[in-house]
């Protein structure tokens, strides 16, 4: 039993890895580059041009929220979630995308140049005027995505546009 | 044949590109009282690729024009180019933005984005 709970707690200390201090400057501050937010549970923040550059959002969770023009460059999302948010005008430029959730998004003029894409899920979602470039979308899911005036610039697996 | 194939798909075509969109809005709220009709007003922006695709896909769509002609006066700002123009008291937060007035100047609903022609003709039904 002591085991059972210890490995709980363990489990839920792992999910919940962010960094408390910097969870509160993106509450305060509206800005948090280069922060550990790994983990975190950010629906229900106001997040709207917020700068998260360089920052550690791997298995963050941005679903269904308004999280639009939101800087991300550089930033690690591994296992993150954005299914069914709204990130139109979002920045990924460079940044690691592995397993990221972007079904049904509203991604509209996202920017995807140098971004590390590998094992996405696009399906459902709009990225109309969307840009890729040096992007790797072999593994990805583009089924039933809206790709009207996208751009793709050296891309290996270009996906059918629709 | 190929005469009445080509006068057909320039019928087609024409026919396609037949809403018309005032950008004056108290004259359009004038003509709304009189028809008995609804305002669909939109804010675009020609720097706006969803906005982009509702004006050259997704209004293209027949169906979605008749129904839109038959119930709405149509109104659009282009929220840069006719900024001196826009309204007071319509806030939005991104374009494009569908906002729907009664005959009497007063807001009924709005929404914020895109979608095909058939999910657009579905959130517009029924606004009265």
């Amino acid at each position: 039993m002591i085991r059972f709970a210890s490995t709980f707690f363990i489990l839920l200390s792992l999910s919940q890895a962010y960094d408390k201090q910097d969870l509160y400057e993106l509450k305060t501050e509206h800005e948090c580059k280069m922060c550990d937010l790994s983990g975190a549970d950010l629906r229900g923040f106001d997040l709207i041009r917020v700068d998260l550059s360089e920052s550690n959002l791997s298995g963050a969770n941005f679903s269904g929220m308004d999280a639009r023009k939101i800087n991300f460059s550089n930033a690690d999302l591994t296992d993150a979630n954005f299914s069914g948010a709204t990130i139109k005008g979002c920045k990924f430029v460079a940044a690691t995308l592995h397993h990221v959730d972007f079904s049904n998004t509203r991604a509209w003029a996202t920017n995807f140049i140098d971004a590390k894409i590998d094992r996405c899920n696009f399906s459902n979602a709009a990225l109309g005027g969307a840009k890729f470039e040096n992007n790797n979308l072999i593994n990805s899911d583009f089924n039933n995505t809206l790709l009207w005036k996208a751009t793709f610039t050296n891309v290996k697996g270009k996906p059918k546009i629709n | 044949m190929n005469k009445i194939l080509s006068l057909l798909s320039i019928v087609t075509i024409l026919s396609a590109q037949s809403l018309e969109w005032s950008n004056d809005y108290n004259k359009t709220i004038r003509e709304a009282e009189k028809e008995h009709k609804t305002v669909l007003m939109m804010y675009h922006a020609s720097w706006c690729p969803e906005c982009g695709y509702m004006k050259e896909v997704v209004f293209h769509d027949l169906k979605l024009q008749e129904y839109m002609t038959k119930h709405f006066k149509l109104l659009a700002f282009d929220i840069t180019k006719d900024k001196d123009k826009l309204p007071k008291g319509y806030s939005f937060l991104g374009v494009p933005t569908f906002f729907f007035i009664s005959d009497q100047g007063k807001m009924i609903t709005e929404f914020e984005g895109s979608g095909n022609a058939k999910e657009f003709l579905k959130k517009i039904k029924g606004i009265k």
